[in-house]
């Protein structure tokens, strides 16, 4: 891993197209802006790792059969967000 | 004017199901892969129980997750999907289909769907990805059945 210190205002690139600023300093919390291609993706890691462990646990059921698992799923009836 | 490359059959195995054709143009390239799964780009829709569907990978037997239909969440759900989208050249007038990927528990009924990252499909050119959203709201385990 590259480590570089940067002071608030400073900025650095990664490759040509996404440069990384240091907005400003607050606390323990460190303000970042990120310019980048809309084709980049930006995440934070927390949230990241968990839909990467999410898909991992979607992509697995081997617990159930194909068909088992289509007569468990028919039982039941989504319910959407707002609780109908 | 008929375009015979995109009428024809594309043969791929599914270790759940066995050999499989669809047509090329039924396809969906998510661009850069699901989360997590960076080398699996070409992906199927396949029904299955409705209103669930098999989103399955060409590449990988393997490899398939249970979605529905983003509708299933009703208008509340829809109108947080993203408007524009340029990775996929989607703008407002875009017409999209949107997936919601299942994951299913060994209890069914505990089953759970990830709102917070749908996959999101320009429906005309075939591209996809799957859109982290950043309503705080949204639940990556959202629990999908009435009780």
């Amino acid at each position: 891993m590259l480590v570089l210190t940067r002071k608030p205002g400073q900025s650095l690139f990664i490759g040509e197209d996404i440069k990384v600023s240091v907005m400003e300093i607050r606390g323990n919390q460190v303000r970042v802006g990120i310019l980048a291609p809309p084709t980049v993706r930006i995440y934070r890691e927390e949230i990241y790792t968990q839909i990467l462990e999410e898909n991992k646990e979607a992509s697995e059921f081997s617990h159930l059969g194909a068909s088992e698992l289509k007569g468990a799923l028919s039982t039941w009836k989504i319910r959407k967000p707002d609780g109908s | 004017m008929t375009d015979s490359d995109s009428d024809k059959l594309i043969t791929f195995q599914s270790s759940r199901f066995g050999q499989q054709k669809v047509e090329r143009s039924a396809i969906v390239h998510v661009m850069g892969g699901m989360i997590g799964f960076p080398v699996e780009i070409d992906y199927v829709l396949i029904e299955y129980s409705p209103p669930f569907y098999w989103f399955h990978s060409v590449q990988n037997p393997n490899l398939a997750f249970v979605v529905v239909h983003a509708d299933e969440f009703g208008e509340d759900y829809l109108s947080l999907l993203p408007t524009e989208e340029a990775s996929l050249d989607i703008t407002a007038d875009t017409q999209i289909a949107a997936l919601v990927v299942v994951t299913v528990q060994p209890v069914s009924q505990d089953s759970t769907a990830n709102l917070k990252a749908p996959i999101i499909i320009n429906t005309a050119t075939g591209n996809a990805r799957q859109v982290i959203l950043d309503n705080q709201s949204l639940e990556v385990k959202t629990p999908l059945f009435s009780v």
